[in-house]
């Protein structure tokens, strides 16, 4: 079997074995302990009774204190990674435009530093170690901290992945080559499977489509700097020269030749794909686990106080409906309807977010949060309860998170201070960086065999 | 029994329990796979489909198991919740009219049938839909009351500062509360009770004088009542011969239990209340020895304080009072995907529980015209109408015990009854109820 039920009662049981076992070390530490024994003749009746209570007390917090406690440990340490993590974004971004000039070949730098464009994702990957950056300035965290407090940014609730290195080119210049023809990104990303290409370049597309995304922190500085958008405005002419040399190099043919046969391969495609008849025979009739019917099939043959329970199960949450307030909730409705209409017009890019102000599990877990935080939280205004529970949550969390923003920047200047390299900041960079190499060097021996076979010196002066 | 002993009760029971609920799932597990009918069902399926099926099914029906009675009655509850609530609250109605009848027969303006102490005005509160000398009430006053709960109601239970009053018929701690506030008391709510705000509109809405009814209706049967009763208890006690004052036999011992309380005593978790306080390490009748006790002799104090600390955080509704309403109102919100709106507060409770309780009004006025339907409808062919009992659906297995049954209408307690009736004789009046 998959996985077994729960059992609540033996939940329950070990819990209780637990407590006793405590209950009686923690009797067993002070009962006969003298210095107790004084201290209790302080009170009526030389304190009969205490210890036990006090075991009981105890006992409690010894058995259910330690997972609210690693757990609240854990989310500290979060905070402070995503803090990190937040403070290093200010140099992806510089870096992020030097990989721009550097495609365009507006700049060179060094080759020990940077000879592919794979290079930046590596540099990315180590942005503490970075050469060739300028350092973190105090202004350069003021501003920061201005987007990360405004509701421009939208990435600082923890269910929400915040992108990786922030060096992925060819997906940011997707993502604003969509934009300008007028197609909101979102909506490629959240139909990312409705009809992709049949085979590997499906796939291909799939994946494409699903990670499509800009960091916010990016657009706010777009927008602060005004035009021009250098992903735009400057041609990738190293990629694309890196690109044809690559595959002239893996395929061994000149790629603008095997162009032309690329329609071949879709015809291919179309053939393998399966032919759908008419007389097909109906498909075989499937046993679903979740399936509401056929659960009540099986529970028709068991005790009869089971179906009661499972249609309570099911049961959606009653409306109560009266004539006055029908006119009202028609209202609503039309509200709503327009609301999904209107999802991707703003061609914003980040609907996502939107949505999820409303949703009612985000919710009831911002409300959750809050309830653990012994702080007076202030709350925004709000035409939807759901948003400004979300919001007052989020909020509380930018604000802890630019507490911990200037704290690791100070730290940040006093190693810069003493000469001190910075440590790693993603914690997982040695396994990526070895990917990173791996697939740099296929792509490096594949650019120079395919310079060696286009009549090029054997390098990677173009 | 002991805390031990308990514990080892909760255990063995515990044990038990779940030793049922997994013979429960074995056999029922054997009898998917063996019992015809089932295998019948299952036959037209794969085999691996069947497995994931079984699977799944063991799941679900163990959470049926454990859920399910509650489960089945809160949906009850879910779908008459507002109508019982919006029943009880046409007796708001009735309660004011009771009230005002109150403070015309202290006042000694009329008299009711079968009334002859202020006390029996409790008993008609409990009863208050077979009061046989209240009019039905009208359209325009069930109009009145929704235009109340539509424009002014802050008593719509859901609001923690707000909640609804219990004590309709609680003349003299309404007074009291309302002679502290108008004698300059520093604290006056520490004194009697709120006067209800459906009270209040009422009275602005029939004009009612300032200071209506305290300052307006003076309390001449309540005074009496009290005179005859320490008449009749002055004589008892000249009767009764002087007790020798008791010597004790052994002197209380002089040290303090070790569960006193200690610090100020929390009746309710207030939203002005330190948001922190059920962290508190000194706090309660108990948590200060236990620190005290700890931070003396204990080799890990501060990792227990940390423990404690973090599992009150985490469990906070267990703790406060306050954030487990907080839940409540997050179940209410979340049962409609209405957008509800909220306002902009320093503390997100407070803005939630009002954003509850402006959804609570509005699923009660959404409820009053059908139980309004079936009040006028009872009225109009002479039935009485039903009791209101909030919690009919829900708590149908352990209703309360109700000390006001029907049997009891026309009765007064006996010590009211000797009491009085002898403080008239002492007093030189007649023996008998005319004061």
């Amino acid at each position: 079997m998959a996985t077994e039920p729960e059992d609540p009662h033996a939940r329950t049981a070990d819990r209780n074995r637990r407590l006793l076992t405590q209950r009686e070390a923690i009797l067993a530490q002070f009962a006969d302990d003298p210095a107790v024994q004084e201290w209790l003749r302080q009170f009526r009746d030389d304190g009969k009774g205490f210890l036990d209570k006090y075991a009981d007390n105890l006992a409690e917090v010894l058995v259910d204190g330690p997972w609210p406690y690693e757990h609240q440990q854990q989310k500290v340490a979060a905070l402070r990674q995503e803090a990190i993590e937040r403070l290093w974004e200010i140099q992806q971004r510089k870096l992020l435009l030097l990989q721009c000039r550097w495609r365009a070949n507006e700049l060179r730098l060094p080759t020990e530093f940077v000879e592919l464009t794979d290079d930046f994702e590596s540099w990315g990957q180590r942005i503490h170690e970075c050469p060739y950056l300028d350092p973190i300035t105090p202004a350069e965290v003021e501003d920061y901290l201005s987007y990360l407090l405004s509701d421009f940014c939208r990435d600082a609730n923890s269910n929400l992945d915040r992108s990786g290195s922030g060096q992925d080119y060819e997906r940011y210049k997707h993502w604003h080559l969509l934009r300008a023809e007028g197609i909101n990104p979102a909506r490629v990303r959240d139909g990312a499977f409705d009809s992709p290409p049949p085979g590997m370049r499906g796939l291909i597309s799939i994946f494409d489509a699903m990670f499509l995304d800009y960091p916010r922190y990016y657009r706010w500085c777009d927008d602060r700097d005004g035009p021009p958008n250098l992903l735009l405005l400057l041609p990738d002419t190293r990629g694309e020269q890196e690109l044809y040399f690559m595959c002239y190099g893996r395929d061994g043919k000149d790629p603008h030749e095997a162009a032309t046969n690329e329609d071949d391969e879709e015809e291919e495609f179309a053939d393998a794909r399966p032919v759908e008849t008419p007389d097909a025979p109906p498909a075989p009739p499937t046993l679903e686990p979740g399936n509401a019917a056929q659960l009540e099939a099986l529970l028709r043959l068991e005790a009869p106080e089971l179906l009661p329970y499972h249609r309570a199960y099911l049961q959606p949450p009653v409306e109560l409906t009266a004539e006055e307030e029908q006119d009202d909730d028609d209202e609503n409705d039309d509200e709503d309807d327009e609301d999904d209409a209107d999802i991707y017009d703003d061609a914003d890019g980040d609907e996502a977010a939107d949505r999820w102000l409303h949703d009612p599990e985000a919710a009831r877990e911002a409300a959750d949060e809050l309830l653990t935080i012994p702080e007076r939280i202030p709350i925004r205004a709000a035409a939807d309860w759901r948003e400004g529970v979300i919001r007052a949550w989020v909020d509380w969390r930018k604000r802890q998170l630019a507490a911990l923003i200037r704290e690791e920047f100070a730290a940040y200047q006093t190693r810069a201070r003493a000469g001190q390299p910075h440590p790693p900041v993603y914690g997982n960079e040695a396994n990526t960086l070895d990917t990173i190499d791996e697939v740099r060097q296929d792509r490096h021996n594949w650019i120079l065999d395919g310079r060696e076979l286009a009549g090029f010196p054997r390098d990677l002066n173009f | 029994m002991t805390d031990a002993e308990r514990l080892q009760q909760a255990l063995a029971q515990a044990e038990q329990a779940s030793q049922q609920f997994q013979e429960q799932l074995r056999a029922t597990e054997a009898r998917l796979r063996t019992d015809p009918r089932c295998r019948a069902f299952f036959a037209p399926y794969p085999p691996e489909q069947q497995e994931a099926f079984i699977a799944h099914y063991l799941q679900r029906k163990a959470h049926y198991l454990t859920k399910g009675p509650n489960l089945l009655k809160y949906r009850l509850h879910q779908a008459i919740e507002y109508q019982e609530d919006a029943y009880e609250r046409l007796f708001d109605i009735q309660q004011k009219k009771l009230f005002d009848l109150q403070v015309q027969w202290r006042a000694r303006e009329i008299d009711l049938p079968g009334i002859r102490v202020h006390q029996q005005f409790n008993h008609w509160e409990n009863n208050i839909h077979r009061c046989p000398f209240l009019p039905p009430i009208t359209p325009q006053e069930y109009a009145l009351y929704r235009e109340y709960l539509a424009t002014a109601a802050q008593d719509v239970g859901h609001d923690i500062e707000h909640g609804r009053s219990a004590d309709w018929q609680g003349y003299e701690h309404l007074r009291d509360r309302w002679q502290a506030i108008h004698s300059g008391h520093p604290n006056p709510e520490q004194e009697g009770e709120d006067y209800p705000d459906w009270y209040a509109y009422v009275d602005r809405h029939l004009q009612r004088p300032a200071g209506y009814p305290f300052a307006t209706h003076p309390d001449l049967r309540g005074e009496r009542q009290k005179y005859y009763l320490k008449l009749a208890r002055e004589e008892k006690q000249a009767q009764r011969a002087p007790n020798p004052p008791e010597l004790p036999l052994t002197p209380p011992d002089p040290r303090p239990a070790y569960d006193a309380i200690l610090a100020k005593d929390h009746q309710y978790d207030r939203l002005n209340d330190d948001p922190d306080h059920y962290l508190s390490d000194e706090d309660g009748p108990y948590d200060g020895r236990f620190t005290e006790f700890t931070r003396r002799f204990h080799p890990a104090a501060d990792h227990i304080f940390a423990l404690r600390r973090a599992m009150r955080r985490q469990y906070s509704t267990h703790y406060n009072a306050i954030h487990e309403r907080i839940e409540q109102s997050i179940a209410l919100l979340t049962d409609t995907d209405d957008r509800i709106p909220i306002e902009a507060h320093p503390d997100w409770r407070a803005a939630v529980t009002a954003a509850a309780a402006h959804q609570h009004r509005r699923l009660l006025l959404k409820a009053l015209p059908t139980v309004w339907a079936d009040y006028e409808f009872r009225i109009a062919t002479g039935l009485q109408p039903a009791e209101p009992d909030q919690y009919r659906a829900y708590h149908d297995d352990d209703r309360a015990y109700n000390p006001h049954p029907p049997e009891k209408d026309e009765t007064i307690a006996p010590y009211l009854e000797k009491g009085i009736l002898r403080g008239r004789e002492l007093a030189g009046e007649p023996r008998d109820w005319d004061f």
